[in-house]
């Protein structure tokens, strides 16, 4: 199967970057994050609440929607803020890639230990640039918050074409599809890579690993 | 269609058209409380509450449900006649400017395949997640973010039918927010938004220019499809109250409780509809929170009102009443034309920007005056002065020349009150005064002394 791929590029300026992609990921996981399942019986499950909250960017002129957990926001602002001090390092790269992978776990034969299939991929390429002035500074922060605004309304649109999503799973291999880590919400499984220089596509990446271990198998 | 609809077993037919339902009240509660100006934050909860619909955390406005009950009335939108969401702008001069229309439609294709119980439930969750998120990203966001009572306020009004897109001006754009695909229709949530942000009253001329020309009594009251937009803040105050409106809040969400149950097999979906059929009859049992008792409860809710711990006894209304100022000068003449347009129509509906009658009334002014937005005892006349005379601007009510007089007081009222009468120790430069002048006066033969000598040298 191949995973849907999606990427969006962006200009921004090194102090925008964390809130640009907070707001990008946070949406996408703000539709791909469900209430806590409770199993009754063998078949049917309760589904707890998600809960909202507005956030302002401080250096962007936007407003994003998350989802309430506080445990969820630590682990993707903490790979974001990777991402971010290796882009703004003095002598560091001016431009690098941060991708939002939902995957799903296979069991595969011995000796392989458990596959991890990604079925959409969201990619977001940054540059970094320098503005000389406030003026410039003032212009830019609602340039950029439109841009975003975009991306964010792509999004929804993307999200309600209702394609492929992993099944609901029974209990046994519930953590094959949704990470239960989390105390409050449920999101689908998830991992942020992140990269300064050209590399290929992780979907791509995945599929040629697939294929390669296809061919060993013979 | 036809038989799409005859394949929908007729507990999946309730069950769609419950969903619809709650889709469209939570769908106009979150428009609305995007344009309050206030950031939203409800908490995540492992374990849903029947109130929760669509497993997700909505609060919901009594002011905003009544309304939404109102207006769609036991009806669903259907082909050609969607339920639509009009956000306007209007400023303190009167100014108005439709900014967006949120519109839920039904289209003729249908997707037959699709499990009412699971997948259409699911996906309504989606859309909702959709229109969290794009109400944060338009246009009218910002302007929401900004609106105050002494410039602009945002206003919503709910009806069904086509959005006159012409009043969003030149270059208006249309995105689609949403859509389910459902047995008897796919549900389309559309967003119209206005991009050029210039007033231009003009522009909905023709609107307005109708209006004039009716006759008062042009519409009955309950059927006018022209419904007068509200401030989206109206309902924000009075859910802010605290406990006594989140009860209500509570109250009219569980009128009806959701679906939380769901299977992971195709096959169970006659077991879960006896389980949901089993889970209705135990909440009919209970009769804990029939329609008419949530109606009745929020009725009687100026009845409801609290004394704080370390309030000494006593009606609130009468220590509120004490400290009022004595009637202003053109008070009377206000009541009286209240009176005269009671008597002119029948009824408050013109005037009152919710037609639910006095006890919303009464409610509106206490939610103003105990949001502590105005402190002193003659701001708190001022408000309900501003409340009447806001609805004088309504299209059904009265001659201009009432708008000219209410503007002059408006103008009074609105005077600043000179500093030094809020100071009781007296200004500083007032006592210098007092200081220079005693000073003076000791050394007035000193000055004399020296005007002699002057006048010595002269000589």
């Amino acid at each position: 199967m191949n995973a849907r791929s999606q990427i969006f590029e962006l200009s921004v300026e090194g102090r925008q970057i964390e809130e640009t992609i907070a707001s990008i990921f946070h949406t996408l996981l703000f539709h791909r994050t469900l209430g806590k399942f409770h199993y009754k019986q063998e078949g049917s499950y309760s589904v707890g609440t998600v809960g909202m909250e507005d956030v302002d960017c401080d250096f962007i002129d936007l407003t994003y929607m998350r989802v309430a957990s506080d445990e969820l926001d630590k682990e993707l602002k903490r790979e974001i803020a990777s991402f971010q001090a290796l882009l703004r390092a003095s002598d560091g790269p001016r431009s690098g890639q941060i991708t939002l992978e939902f995957y799903q776990k296979k069991r595969t034969r011995w000796p392989f230990s458990t596959e991890s299939i990604p079925w959409e991929v969201w990619t977001v390429r940054l540059n970094v640039m320098s503005l000389a002035n406030e003026l410039e500074r003032q212009v830019f922060r609602e340039q950029v918050g439109e841009a975003i605004a975009e991306k964010i309304m792509y999004i929804c649109e993307s999200m309600n074409k209702h394609e492929y999503t992993p099944k609901m799973p029974n209990q046994s291999e519930l953590e094959s599809v949704f990470d239960v880590r989390l105390p409050d919400v449920q999101p689908y499984l998830f991992k942020i890579t992140y990269q300064t220089t050209a590399l290929p596509n992780p979907a791509l990446a995945s599929t040629m690993k697939k294929f390669l271990k296809d061919t060993l198998a013979f | 269609m036809t038989m799409a609809t005859a394949k929908l077993s007729a507990h999946d037919k309730k069950d769609l058209d419950k969903f619809t339902k709650f889709l469209a009240m939570k769908a106009i509660q979150i428009i609305v409380q995007a344009r309050l100006g206030e950031k939203i934050k409800t908490k995540s909860k492992a374990f849903s509450s029947g109130a929760d619909w669509f497993n997700l955390a909505v609060k919901d406005m009594p002011e905003v449900v009544n309304e939404s009950k109102k207006v769609l009335h036991g009806q669903l939108p259907t082909v050609g006649n969607p339920i639509c969401v009009e956000i306007s702008l209007r400023t303190v001069d009167g100014d108005a400017m439709v900014l967006e229309y949120w519109y839920l439609g039904v289209t003729d294709e249908c997707d037959s395949n699709t499990r009412v119980t699971y997948t259409v439930y699911n996906r309504m969750g989606i859309m909702l997640k959709s229109l969290l998120t794009t109400t944060r990203v338009t246009p009218a966001y910002k302007l929401s973010r900004r609106q105050g009572s002494d410039s602009y306020v945002v206003c919503y009004r709910l009806f069904f039918g086509e959005p006159n897109l012409q009043c969003l001006g030149d270059g208006h754009q249309t995105k689609k927010v949403g859509g389910v695909g459902t047995p008897v229709g796919n549900l389309n949530l559309t967003l119209a938004y206005r991009t050029k942000m210039t007033l231009t009253p003009q522009k909905c001329e023709k609107e307005t220019m109708l209006v004039k020309d009716m006759k008062d009594d042009h519409f009955k009251p309950d059927c006018s499809p022209k419904r007068t937009p509200k401030p989206c803040l109206t309902g924000y105050h009075c859910e802010s109250r605290g406990n006594v409106a989140d009860e209500i809040a509570e109250a009219l969400s569980q009128c009806e409780d959701c679906n939380t149950l769901f299977s992971t097999s195709p096959n169970a979906d006659v077991a879960m509809a006896h389980a949901t059929q089993h889970h209705q009859h135990l909440q009919d049992d209970r009769g804990t929170w029939p329609q008419n008792d949530c109606i009745e409860k929020q009725q009687s809710f100026s009845k409801l009102r609290k004394i704080g711990a370390f309030v000494q006894g006593g009606d609130l209304q009468t220590e509120t009443t004490d400290f009022i100022l004595p009637e202003n000068a053109f008070n009377s003449l206000l009541q009286h034309d209240d009176a005269a347009i009671r008597n002119r129509n029948g009824e408050l509906y013109a005037k009152q920007p919710d037609r639910t009658g006095g006890v919303d009334d009464e409610r509106s002014h206490q939610c103003e005056d105990d949001h502590g937005l105005h402190k002193s005892a003659y701001d708190l006349q001022s408000v309900a002065e501003d409340y009447v005379m806001v609805d004088l601007k309504a299209p059904f009510a009265v001659p201009d020349a009432s708008n000219e007089l209410t503007t002059f007081i408006r103008e009074c009222q609105a005077a600043p009150t000179l500093a030094s009468f809020n100071d009781p120790q007296g200004t500083p430069e007032l006592e210098d005064l007092k200081l220079q002048l005693d000073a003076f006066e000791l050394n007035a033969d000193v000055f004399d002394d020296f005007v002699n000598t002057l006048q010595q040298v002269e000589g």
